[in-house]
């Protein structure tokens, strides 16, 4: 049957768009389908669906697979291509390209009749004037015909290409983004769903997790057991369940390290991923371990902590200085130890330098550069006068050619420790000079066969013997006379180690040529040796023997002693007796210590009143100044007591002191205490503050960037912008961040650690950049180079971090660590159980140890067994946050040689401010201390001695300060040495010589004159007793005054004696005189009444009379003088007067009586001399009555008057007999007569020219004279002339 | 009782009897005693123009006796010469007030031109 119908009526084709059309015009009748009317209904419909379809639609139809195609299809055929030739052409010509690939297919499906699927098939076809690759997805499926047979093959399909070259695209993204991750040093993972499967983890993740490949795919849960305890299981479930980001920074995470957990510090975020419907199903994390840096930063605040209590502890100040570029470093306290308030130009510090040790110190420092090491003591002078002594210590360092390249070192302030020693070392001269020139006799024996060692002057005199005779020799073999009598005394003080105290005890003495009792007070002190053994013994003795009848009573009373302590504004107490039983106390120690009532304490043991002394120390120290005599004081000292308000902390500086009985025996002890509380608390919470302020710390920040080595374009995180000085949201070229980079470090660093990187693929590097108008910032870049298949970079991948802060503080730690390390101190430091974790190279100097013999051993190895104690309660002040400073101990070295140490330990806390260790100083001082020891042990046994005198003893400045009184001037006057150097010695002396003494002393001061007076001084009683004081400048080898030593003897005695002595010579002369004076009167009458009666017999016997009356007189009057001379006596009553003046009027008188001489009087001054008028005109008269008398056969005596330098001169002149050169010297001793026969003939005592002489010596002045045997003499007098 | 130029006072009456004799030479009436009682008796009757006085006076001392003169109204103008063979009694006597000293012994010549000296014109 054949259809008929126009086209139009052709309903298949109606519409169909495009194709429609074409399909429709197509002369169809040529093809073998034959006009459209023809065509079967299987091709009809099927068309119809195609070309009404909006869907890519191809048919193939009939043997011949021709082609039909709809306007959706068109474009797949692209411009100048197959449209619209191939329409109605067979597929084997419409396709030859790909003919090959569908003919196949078109086959299959007309065989089989099944449909086919292809997706994404690439079938190139030529379009576009080219062959495209054309990705497809396609269906053939077979058209069925009226006879059911396969009569074409349908083809449904779209064109893919976009989507597949885009999916491609996608792909090549997401593996860039895995090469990202899988290359990053940066460790990033994610985690897929609730049980956190590890879905990717890079290189850098399993390096930090410690874990292989083999997690990929597991969950956390079972492949990081060691996650359990840790908090961030949970912080990813949170992440997870909210979505919030965590960001982590220098989280603490247990990581396994080599098999085991350790500690470590990982900055780092968790982020939530989500799907496309906003469903988080997974947490990328991206991290970065920082241990090292947190270690080495607290590793750095440990270092500087140590350094710190090094350098606070003993007041140091660091410098450094480049050798070459003369840059300079000085610490804080730098400028402060020169004295300046503000800190100043490095070349001003030597302006300050004293200029005696400037030569010293610039050759130190030229030395330096040989040695490389440098350590002296100078001297700064302050800006007000006072010096500071200053000691430096260095090292330098040198570059590689040996250049001196920087000079890293501490100064240090040591005056104290100078002052000490020089303060000591006077004080052990001062002593030393006291007891050498000190009027009592002191002899010091060592061993049991008596040794002498040391004898002085005095003592030399009491015995008679020279020093040569003694040092060295048995006390025996010198003196065996006092064998019997002292021997059992001193083998009992030997053996016994307790003084024994001689009150005038009788020895036989041969001395002076006979042998003699003497009486001598004296004690026998034992000296004993470190260990306490008695290894000699000093004797101090005193002779007495003058004064043995003088009965020496000192009673003890206390009574002054006792208001002192009453009113003392510091606290004071007295405990009596082994069980120290509170005497009493002042208002002071009641009321601000003890808060107690005198009734609750007095009469009861202190360690009753107060029982929590038993723990503390001060029993101890209190038995043991009970028991040896010897004081203890200490400042700062921790003490608890129990007070209404509870237990009570108090920080106080004390001293206990022994109390002795006259025979020296101890019966308590005084205490005074400063309570300090106040001072020392201010100053802990001036301590806590600071450590807070460290406690600041600042974080670090991780920038990331992503450099394509081929174009030079750069990707990078804000931060990097940020930390390269840009605005955080620039967006960077490689070449501005270059730029910003140092100059010096680009060249030197930079491009060396691209080229590093370029071999290695590793890049790492630390440079400086420069930001505008701000200081160079320090960076850590780190980064992997990637490299294609032929090895070729192309890509840098890297991390950047600010390392600023890292850096100054690794200049400061490499700074402090070379302190640390060339300190020749030891620093040392120890965890609480007292394990040893750091040990420097001072360490090792002072102990022996190398680091690794003692690093982890306990701080014990290095304490005596006998100090272990002391570890024990540092530790517990330790745990209370104390610091110990300047603590002086004994330690022991890898030797077992014992060490002396000052120590400064101070607390080391964790960042919770947890003490968790200690850092010390130690520094040897077992030089210092033996040199100490030496000088100290001197200046105790001679401080000893003085105050075992039992005279006074004092010594002054040589501007005239009294600086110490011995213990008995206290005893004596029962004021402290406190008080009378404070209120002067002028309060002890009688109100009567107080203004001579002072105007003597000052003269004595100024002159350098011996210093020599007698007076009354005022006993703790309130009654006087007379004291002979004696003082002698001391000198130093240039002549200059350094000190003046003093004494002070009882001569009560004597004195009263000497009075009775003079009263009684006094009266003596009273009653000669008085008989006399009627024998004279009535001569004198008689001769002036005879005057007329001129009897010749009665006249001459009269005269006769009279003149021998007169020699009676004189006689009488002389006597008298030498007695009070004897007696010291001899009065003078000063006053000022003209010299020539008084020589003339006397010379007239003598003139009067004289006729056989006539008397030159030469007067070429008049100079006014201070003196007494009478006295001296009695040494005028006995010099011209001289003259006279021994120049018989001559008529002339010149008597001249002049002055020579400020000295007032007499000369008398005779032309008499003369004295022979053997006489010369002894004319002016008592008694002496000249021999002689000529001299034998004249009358005389042989008293007048000793009269004289001590009348002059009273003057302090002198009297000498020339002659010549026959010829004549000169007699010269010279006085101190006021001018 | 009649006026008398010169009372003395010493103990010893010798040296009274002495220093009389001489002083009488020299042209003065006076009029001796031994004791302090005696002198403040004459002294009631009498005002010399000079009192000399020895210091020593066995159980009294001349340099009270003077101070006591010269502190009463009615003696307190009456001149006084001390005398004394005391070594150091010359300042003690003028400290207690006495006019001039004589040491003893004395000159006889020196001793009259000191008590001429100290006679009120």
């Amino acid at each position: 049957m054949s259809i008929e119908f126009p086209v139009t009526k052709h309903n298949f084709l109606a519409g169909g768009g495009e194709m429609g059309a074409l399909t429709r015009s197509k002369n169809w009748s040529e093809t073998v389908l034959g006009a459209i009317d023809q065509w079967p209904q299987s091709l009809r419909t099927t068309l119809g669906i195609l070309l009404h379809s909006k869907f890519p639609m191809f048919l193939f139809w009939g043997d011949e697979l021709l082609c039909f195609y709809n306007d959706a299809y068109r474009p797949s055929l692209g411009r100048e291509g197959k449209h619209p030739n191939i329409l109605g052409m067979p597929g084997e010509k419409a396709w030859p390209e790909i003919w090959h690939v569908i003919k196949p297919l078109i086959d299959q499906v007309l065989s089989t009749g099944e449909a086919t699927w292809s997706e994404d098939q690439l079938i190139p076809i030529y379009r576009n004037g080219r062959l495209e690759e054309v990705y497809w997805t396609f269906s053939y499926s077979a058209v069925i015909d009226e006879k059911g047979q396969a009569a074409g093959v349908f083809v449904t399909c779209t064109e893919t290409t976009n989507l597949v070259l885009s999916t491609r695209s996608l792909a090549e993204s997401e593996r860039n983004f895995r090469s990202l991750v899988l290359e990053s040093p940066i460790s990033t993972a994610v985690f897929r769903t609730k049980q956190f499967i590890v879905e990717v983890a890079n290189e850098a993740a399993l390096e930090l997790w410690g874990k292989t490949s083999e997690i990929i795919g597991q969950s956390l849960f079972d492949g990081f057991p060691e996650l359990q305890n840790q908090p961030y299981i949970d912080l990813l479930r949170n992440v997870f369940e909210t979505g919030i980001t965590y960001e982590g920074k220098e989280n603490l995470v247990m990581l396994r390290r080599e098999g085991q957990l350790r500690p470590c510090y990982v900055t780092f975020v968790y982020k939530a991923i989500r799907d496309a419907n906003g469903i988080i199903n997974g947490i990328l994390t991206m991290g970065y371990e920082v241990t090292e840096q947190v270690l080495a930063r607290e590793r750095m605040e440990a270092l500087e902590e140590r350094a710190r209590i090094a350098i606070d502890a003993n007041d140091i100040g660091i410098y450094d200085l480049n050798l070459q570029t003369g840059e300079a470093y000085f610490s804080e306290k730098m400028h402060l130890l020169y004295g300046y308030t503000d800190p100043i130009a490095k070349e001003s510090y030597v302006d300050r330098v004293h200029p005696d040790d400037k030569p010293m110190r610039l050759q130190k420092i030229a030395e330096s550069i040989e040695t490389g090491r440098m350590q002296f003591e100078y001297r700064v002078v302050l800006p007000d006068g006072p010096v500071r002594w200053l000691e430096a210590h260095s090292r330098v360092f040198f570059d590689q050619r040996g250049n001196p390249l920087r000079r890293i070192g501490t100064i240090q302030d040591i005056t104290e420790r100078k002052l000490f020693n020089e303060r000591l070392a006077a004080s052990e001269n001062r002593f030393r000079n006291t007891i050498m020139q000190a009027p009592i006799g002191i002899m010091s024996m060592e061993g049991p066969e008596f040794i002498v060692t040391m004898v002085n002057k005095a003592y030399l005199a009491i015995v008679d013997k020279t020093e040569s005779s003694m040092l060295g020799r048995s006390l025996f073999a010198s003196l065996p006379e006092v064998e019997p009598a002292v021997a059992p005394l001193l083998k009992t003080v030997f053996e016994k180690g307790t003084p024994y105290y001689g009150n005038e005890f009788p020895v036989v003495l041969n001395r002076f040529g006979s042998s003699r009792t003497a009486y001598v007070d004296f004690v026998y002190q034992p000296q004993k040796d470190a260990g306490g053994r008695v290894s000699g013994i000093m004797v101090i003795a005193h002779e007495i023997t003058a004064q043995v009848e003088a009965r020496f009573a000192v009673e003890e009373s206390r009574r002054k002693f006792s208001d002192m302590v009453m009113h003392s504004p510091i606290a004071m107490t007295i405990f009596r007796g082994p069980e120290f039983i509170i005497e009493m106390a002042n208002e002071t120690m009641l009321n601000n210590l003890w808060k107690k009532e005198a009734e609750e304490v007095i009469g009861r043991s202190i360690l009753d009143v107060f029982p929590e002394l038993n723990d503390q120390k001060y029993p101890e120290l209190l038995r043991n100044v009970y028991t040896t005599g010897v004081s203890h004081k200490e400042i700062d000292s921790l003490a608890y007591v129990q007070q209404p308000e509870g237990m009570q902390k108090f920080y106080l500086d004390f001293e206990y002191a022994p109390l002795r009985q006259p025979d020296g025996s101890i019966f308590g002890i005084i205490v005074t205490v400063n309570d300090v509380t106040g001072r020392f608390e201010s100053r802990a919470l001036l301590e806590d503050a600071e450590s807070r302020l460290r406690l600041a710390v600042e974080g670090t920040g991780l920038a990331t960037w992503d450099l394509n080595i081929q174009t030079g374009q750069i990707l990078h995180s804000p931060r990097l912008a940020a930390i390269f000085g840009f605005d955080a949201a620039a967006t960077l070229s490689h070449a501005q961040l270059r730029e910003r980079l140092h100059p010096d470090d680009r060249i030197n660093v930079v491009e060396k650690a691209f080229e590093k990187a370029l071999r290695t693929g590793i890049y790492d590097y630390e440079a400086r950049v420069l930001l505008p108008g701000q200081l160079p910032r320090w960076i850590r870049t780190q980064g992997k180079m990637s490299f294609d298949d032929r090895g070729k970079p192309f890509r840098l991948l890297g991390t950047v971090i600010d390392i600023t802060e890292k850096k100054a503080g690794e200049e400061q730690q490499q700074r402090l660590a070379l302190i640390v390390q060339t300190s020749d101190d030891g620093i040392i430091s120890k965890s609480i159980d007292g394990i040893i974790t750091s040990w420097n190279e001072g360490a090792q100097r002072i102990f022996q140890y190398l680091p690794e013999e003692i690093i982890g051993k306990s701080i014990k190895t290095l304490i005596p067994p006998e100090r272990l104690a002391e570890e024990d309660e540092i530790i517990r002040r330790l745990k209370k946050g104390e610091r110990i400073a300047h603590f002086h101990s004994k330690r022991v070295d890898k030797f077992g040689r014992i060490i002396d140490v000052s120590l400064a330990i101070s607390p080391l806390r964790d960042n919770n401010g947890n003490v968790i260790g200690a850092s010390k100083i130690v520094r040897d001082i077992t030089r210092e201390k033996q040199a100490e020891g030496l000088i100290r042990e001197s200046e105790q046994r001679f401080r000893l001695l003085a105050d075992s005198m039992p005279q006074f003893v004092w010594t002054a400045t040589p501007a005239g300060e009294i600086n110490y009184y011995n213990k008995t001037v206290c005893d004596y006057t029962g004021l402290s040495t406190s008080m009378l150097i404070e209120k002067g010695w002028a309060q002890m002396v009688h109100p009567d010589e107080r203004e001579d003494n002072t105007r003597q002393w000052l003269q004595a001061i100024q002159t350098g004159i011996p210093y020599r007076v007698e007076h009354r001084i005022r006993s703790k009683n309130g009654d006087y007793r007379w004291y002979l004081s004696t003082a002698l400048p001391q000198k130093d080898e240039n002549g200059v005054i350094h000190i003046w030593v003093g004494t002070s003897a009882d001569i009560d005695d004597i004195k009263k004696h000497d009075q009775q002595k003079d009263d009684f010579i006094k009266m003596a002369s009273h009653e000669l005189k008085t008989p006399v004076t009627t024998i004279k009167g009535y001569v004198q009458l008689l001769l002036k009444m005879n005057q007329a009666a001129k009897d010749p017999f009665l006249a001459n016997s009269l005269q006769t009379i009279d003149k021998q009356v007169f020699k009676l007189t004189k006689l009488i009057t002389d006597l008298l003088d030498v007695t009070k001379i004897e007696t010291g006596s001899l009065e003078m009553n000063p006053e000022y007067f003209p010299l020539a003046t008084l020589v003339k009027e006397i010379t007239a008188d003598i003139q009067t009586t004289s006729n056989s001489h006539q008397l030159h009087f030469v007067q070429e001054a008049d100079p006014l001399v201070y003196a007494d008028r009478d006295r001296i005109a009695q040494v005028i008269i006995n010099l011209l009555t001289n003259a006279i008398k021994y120049s018989p056969r001559s008529r002339g005596v010149t008597i001249s008057v002049f002055s020579r330098e400020g000295v007032a001169l007499i000369s008398v002149t005779d032309s008499g007999i003369g004295i022979s050169k053997e006489d010369l010297p002894w004319i002016f001793d008592r008694f002496y007569r000249a021999a002689g026969k000529d001299e034998k003939t004249f009358p005389g005592f042989g008293i007048g020219l000793f009269i004289v002489k001590e009348i002059v010596s009273l003057h302090r002045g002198k009297i000498w004279a020339e002659s010549e045997k026959d010829k004549g003499s000169t007699f010269f007098v010279s006085l101190p002339a006021n001018q | 009782m009649k006026q008398v130029d010169i009372v003395l006072l010493d103990d010893d009456k010798d040296i009274c009897l002495m220093v009389e004799a001489i002083l009488r030479f020299g042209g003065y009436t006076v009029q001796s005693c031994s004791s302090p009682e005696a002198l403040l008796g004459l002294l009631s009757e009498t005002t010399p123009r000079l009192i000399l006085m020895d210091m020593l006076l066995s159980g009294a001392d001349g340099r009270d006796i003077c101070h006591t003169l010269k502190q009463k109204t009615a003696t307190a103008r009456l001149n006084i010469v001390m005398m004394s063979a005391h070594p150091d009694a010359e300042r003690s006597c003028r400290e207690a007030g006495a006019d001039d000293f004589i040491p003893k012994p004395f000159d006889m010549d020196i001793f009259l031109q000191t008590v001429s000296a100290n006679l009120p014109a």
